[in-house]
């Protein structure tokens, strides 16, 4: 006989589940963090095949460790740390030289848009939409992607320089907060948030640019 | 990073705030005058729309399957390790 255990939501819950013998709820932890685990990691060592094996050694301490999680941050923030420690001593171990924390304060600032989209001073739009957004045909609430949209997130997320998606991964894919992420990363929040606001903008520009092909081409 | 005020919201600007909207790191004032270029823009609207939906494809795209072997070689790290 089949016999399925409820898998808790909650954190805390879940690592006591987990520490008394609930495989199941293991599996599902680990299935909700390959995607973004396995990306992460590989920004720190660089290949993919090393990238696994960082991951695979992440739940191997976490598991070692579950027992004595008191729940003082999320499981979530306290995987990614294990996951970011693990990925940083394989660098070193691989002499790999990681550009992480990579924020040059120097920086010329990256508009969001180019400025060409905005009406030129001494116009009398001056800063308002000359070439606006168009609206998409997927939204968020769409239950199916095509699989060419699929394709493109994918490639733009692998586009994004190394900062800019290790924050991205953090924030908008393990929902860690500001102040979580700034401790995992080891970065001020206005690094945070800079590299956040450029990896989003860059994000929606090369998906505007996808829909704008793919729009010219079908008609 | 830039800052609004109520009489000069254009835009350009907006673009370059849209996040600090997100974050919620943007003071009452800021917020107000940000709003109210919002809904009377709806291009702009579009724009916070489109940042919006950017972090929600991302999140579908990530959402991979487990490989099999490593989710075999998981549970078998899980059965060793399971308390008697």
């Amino acid at each position: 006989m089949l016999v399925c255990r409820v898998v808790p939501e909650n954190d805390a819950a879940l690592a006591t589940e987990i520490a008394a013998g609930n495989e199941q709820a293991f599996i599902d932890l680990v299935a909700r963090h390959h995607g973004p685990f396995t990306r992460l990691a590989l920004i720190w060592v660089g290949s993919p095949s090393i990238a696994e094996e960082v991951v695979q050694e992440t739940w191997t301490i976490a598991l070692e460790k579950l027992a004595g999680f008191e729940g003082r941050s999320s499981l979530k923030t306290w995987l990614c740390g294990i996951l970011l420690n693990t990925a940083r001593a394989r660098a070193r171990k691989e002499r790999r030289t990681v550009s992480v924390p990579f924020f040059d304060p120097d920086e010329a600032p990256e508009p969001a848009v180019p400025p060409d989209r905005f009406s030129p001073p001494g116009h009398r739009w001056d800063g308002h939409w000359q070439a606006p957004p168009r609206a998409w045909p997927e939204t968020p609430e769409a239950a199916l992607l095509s699989t060419e949209t699929l394709g493109v997130v994918d490639t733009c997320l692998k586009a994004l320089p190394e900062a800019q998606r290790a924050v991205l991964i953090l924030r908008d894919l393990e929902e860690l907060s500001g102040e979580e992420a700034c401790n995992a990363l080891g970065i001020t929040d206005t690094h945070q948030r800079v590299l956040l606001h450029r990896a989003r903008s860059r994000m929606r520009a090369l998906l505007e640019q996808h829909y704008d092909e793919t729009k010219a081409r079908t008609t | 990073m830039k800052s609004l005020k109520q009489t000069e919201v254009v835009c350009r600007d907006v673009v370059e705030v849209v996040n600090d909207y997100l974050e919620d790191t943007m003071s009452p004032e800021e917020c107000a005058a940000f709003e109210q270029h919002l809904h009377a823009c709806p291009w702009c609207m579009t724009y916070l729309n489109q940042i919006r939906a950017s972090s929600s494809f991302v999140r579908r795209v990530t959402a991979t399957d487990l490989p099999p072997a490593l989710e075999a070689s998981l549970r078998a790290l899980f059965r060793a390790r399971r308390p008697a």
